[in-house]
């Protein structure tokens, strides 16, 4: 076992595709450490007199409508509180805009990092990348397998079916959980790197977020991609093809993760970004839309954002790639290889 | 090798009623193999037969649905991991990573058995790949290709090499290599199973085959054992050939047209055909055997003639150690019974005038000896077993109920006898053999002896 698990992973090493593959990771995280860094650089010049007059403009509108504006955020709270009585719009944390919004020059590095609302590289960006990578790299390394005819050869040399699955999408897994960690410390390094260059030093908004925040998503980004490339090889022995699992892959980034779940809200907590992102950041939201007939007697639909722990998600995903993982197993078990 | 010599040893790859369904398609249909250790067994077969089939299921490349396999003593695929180590295989095409020099590709598979890597460096330069060890497979030849898969096939110092159309789709140059490189490894002692449905290739290579159609054995036995109990044809060009062929028709023989040439069937003793013409004062210009080759005998085995019509009733004998005859598991015995040492059945010249066309009577049966060879059958005896027979046995067709293959061990007589017996009957001029393989060139007067390969063309006996 141990000697097929080496050799497949020698193997994936020396795969062209896969080292291109490897390539194309390292310079898209390249890139996205310079856009970082270009993003957060502090404002000079003509940035600096943009902002100072998007500051006078927002100052002067709250000055005019600010009134009118805290008036209609709480009719729209009483009308929601008629359904869900606890309801709140925090109107009155409603207050006018200052200069040092429109003038801050990058969030801090740890709101760079963890927050998928402003950046997000460790929670977000990273895991995306990286799990498109891993996808890819199962395709090409079992498909490829399965379109050369070599696992043909391979299994002239090591019969036991079993054995020579759980070698190659432990394989997966293990390049799966390095491309992860690279990914991770690039996602790291990259925050690092723009506020230190802008001369910020590395002070964090929260307390312990390196202990309490950083370090559980660091790890478990690791772990994730380790899931990510099992899951992967699972499924690659069961379509058995390169082209049709990137087509697949494809697919449901845009079916189903951007066009279905815009349009059935109720699948939110279904979505792999979703369930990845609670057990990175620890937690997320998901919208759910809730209808009813209202105190008045009116039909009403309000969305609420329902919360979905670390727990959940790691559940979740370890289901769907324990599927993923048995399917391919039966279904090799049985299959002709040609 | 002969039928003795084989069922006195063990067997390198046996299979007993081997089945295989692709939906409601039979593709193997009770297949019963035996493989000699030791040396080139041809598995001969036209496209589709199921011989592809069959050697994935011996891999455990897909599952049997019936029957038994054994490789090296150990079935399989139960135990196929015990032997596993002592086969190496390349099924239909050679199959490596393209990206790959052809030095990584073996040290890849050479990791995996725990092998050093200076074993790749010693099936490299056995397969004459030192030079080009560190190419990529992209660049490589259809023919260097093949001689990286037998490299890696040969990894592992196997006891049994199975190799699956080896020949395909190479350059005449490309063939050579392989076949030089198969002949030698069954020279050194290996047992080497191929493939193919050449079938010129597989008579150059092969010591014994198995002849295969529609996922049934038809025949099995060695080369010069199934080509040598074919009768053969006489070709003869004659200054009038079709008054020549209206004689022959006439004296009985069975003769067709080839151009200004005529050919006669299954001709044992051509100095009938010389004296039927010579009574009609007409001369031949030339007169050459036509000896029957593995393809002959391929197509005869193969084509035209339903499987039905292979049934035969042949004598019932214990079969040799080890070796259940084909056909018998699924098809008991229903035709009459023969001892070892009985006489044909009196039936036998009726039996055997509806079977001169066939080719397991032809084989096992002297009452399928031609009509044009009275003297054939007489030189035949029942119960005589000349060497030159041992070792053939044909496998009835499983369709037949009635069919029984034998083994030659216990038939009376086989053509080869017949062709033999026959020869000894005609009296060639001093210096001329009476053995297959030879032509008489009567015009010039002069007789000329071929070596008696049994396996030799027309081209090779013309002038």
């Amino acid at each position: 076992m141990v000697r097929l698990f080496k050799a497949e992973l020698k193997r994936m090493w020396h795969r062209d595709a896969i080292r291109w593959l490897s390539l194309a990771l390292v310079a898209a995280l390249v890139v996205l450490t310079v856009v970082l860094m270009w993003s957060a650089r502090p404002l000079s010049g003509d940035r600096l007199i943009q902002a100072e007059q998007n500051y006078e403009m927002a100052a002067e509108d709250w000055e005019l409508n600010g009134p009118s504006y805290l008036e209609q955020c709480r009719e729209a709270e009483a009308l929601m509180q008629k359904t869900n009585p606890e309801y709140t719009n925090n109107c009155d944390l409603m207050e006018g805009p200052t200069r040092e919004q429109f003038l801050q020059s990058s969030p801090s590095v740890d709101v760079m990092m963890a927050s998928p609302t402003q950046g997000g590289t460790l929670t977000m960006m990273g895991p995306l990348i990286s799990g498109t990578i891993i996808i890819l790299i199962a395709a090409m390394a079992i498909g490829g397998e399965f379109g050369s005819g070599f696992l043909t050869t391979w299994l002239t040399f090591e019969p036991r079916r079993t054995l020579v699955y759980v070698s190659k999408i432990l394989a997966v897994g293990a390049v799966g959980a390095v491309i992860a960690f690279v990914t991770s410390l690039f996602m790291t390094l990259a925050p690092i790197l723009a506020v230190t260059a802008n001369g910020q030093g590395l002070a964090t908004s929260s307390t312990n977020f390196w202990g309490s925040a950083w370090l559980p998503a660091f790890l478990l980004s690791i772990v994730l991609g380790f899931i990510t490339g099992v899951a992967s090889a699972g499924l690659a022995f069961v379509l058995r093809n390169t082209a049709l699992m990137i087509g697949i892959l494809v697919g449901y980034i845009v079916l189903i993760e951007a066009i279905l779940s815009q349009a059935i809200t109720a699948i939110a907590n279904l979505l792999l970004t979703k369930n990845a992102m609670a057990i990175l950041s620890g937690w997320t939201q998901y919208p759910v839309e809730q209808c009813g007939t209202n105190d008045a007697g009116e039909w009403a639909c309000q969305t609420v954002y329902n919360t979905m722990g670390r727990g959940q998600g790691l559940l979740y995903t370890l289901i769907v790639t324990a599927l993923c993982v048995v399917a391919g197993w039966a279904l090799f078990q049985r299959r002709e290889i040609k | 090798m002969t039928l003795d010599s084989i069922s006195r040893r063990s067997f390198a790859i046996e299979t007993r009623g081997l089945k295989k369904m692709y939906g409601k398609r039979v593709a193997v249909d009770g297949l019963d193999m035996n493989v000699p250790l030791g040396g080139v067994h041809g598995f001969l077969g036209p496209n589709g037969s199921g011989k592809t089939t069959t050697i994935r299921m011996l891999l455990g490349l897909t599952t049997c649905d019936g029957g038994e396999m054994n490789l090296l003593g150990k079935p399989v695929p139960k135990q196929l991991t015990q032997v596993i180590r002592h086969v190496g295989a390349v099924v239909e095409q050679p199959k490596f990573f393209a990206g790959f020099t052809a030095r990584f590709s073996l040290e890849l598979q050479a990791d995996v058995m725990g092998l050093p890597h200076n074993k790749v460096d010693e099936v490299l330069e056995q397969t004459g790949l030192t030079d080009w060890a560190d190419d990529k497979y992209r660049t490589f030849s259809l023919g260097m290709k093949q001689r990286l898969a037998i490299a890696a096939a040969l990894l592992k110092d196997p006891e049994l090499l199975i190799f699956d159309e080896p020949t395909n789709g190479l350059d005449p140059g490309g063939i050579y290599e392989v076949r030089e490189a198969i002949r030698d490894l069954g020279r050194a002692g290996r047992t080497v199973l191929i493939s193919s449905h050449l079938l010129a290739e597989v008579e150059q290579m092969a010591d014994t085959v198995t002849i295969i159609a529609k996922g049934r054995t038809l025949a099995e036995g060695s080369v010069n054992e199934i080509t040598g109990n074919r009768s053969s044809d006489l070709e003869i060009a004659i200054r009038d050939p079709a008054t020549a062929r209206l004689v022959l028709t006439h004296a009985g023989f069975d003769v067709r047209s080839e151009g200004r040439l005529i050919v006669v069937h299954g001709v044992a003793d051509p100095a009938n055909v010389g004296r039927a013409l010579a009574a009609r004062n007409m001369y031949v210009d030339h007169m050459v055997r036509r000896n029957p080759d593995l393809e002959s005998v391929f197509l005869d085995l193969t084509d035209g003639i339903g499987i039905g019509e292979m049934a035969i009733d042949v004598p019932d004998a214990p079969p040799p150690p080890g070796a259940k005859r084909a056909g018998e598991a699924d098809h008991p015995r229903s035709g009459p019974s023969l001892g070892p040492n009985d006489t044909a059945p009196a039936d036998s010249e009726a039996a055997a005038e509806s079977a001169a066309g066939s080719r397991s009577a032809t084989v096992l049966a002297p009452a399928a000896a031609p009509r044009s060879n009275p003297a054939a059958a007489q030189a035949a005896p029942s119960g005589s077993r000349p060497g030159g027979t041992e070792g053939t046995r044909a496998a009835a067709a499983s369709s037949a109920p009635s069919a029984r293959p034998s083994t030659a061990q216990v038939a009376p007589a086989s053509p080869s006898t017949v062709i033999e017996a026959s020869a000894r009957g005609w009296v060639p001029p001093p210096g001329h053999s009476a053995s297959s393989g030879h032509s008489v060139d009567a015009a010039a007067g002069s007789h000329r002896a071929y070596p008696d390969s049994g396996l030799r063309s027309i081209e090779d006996g013309g002038e």
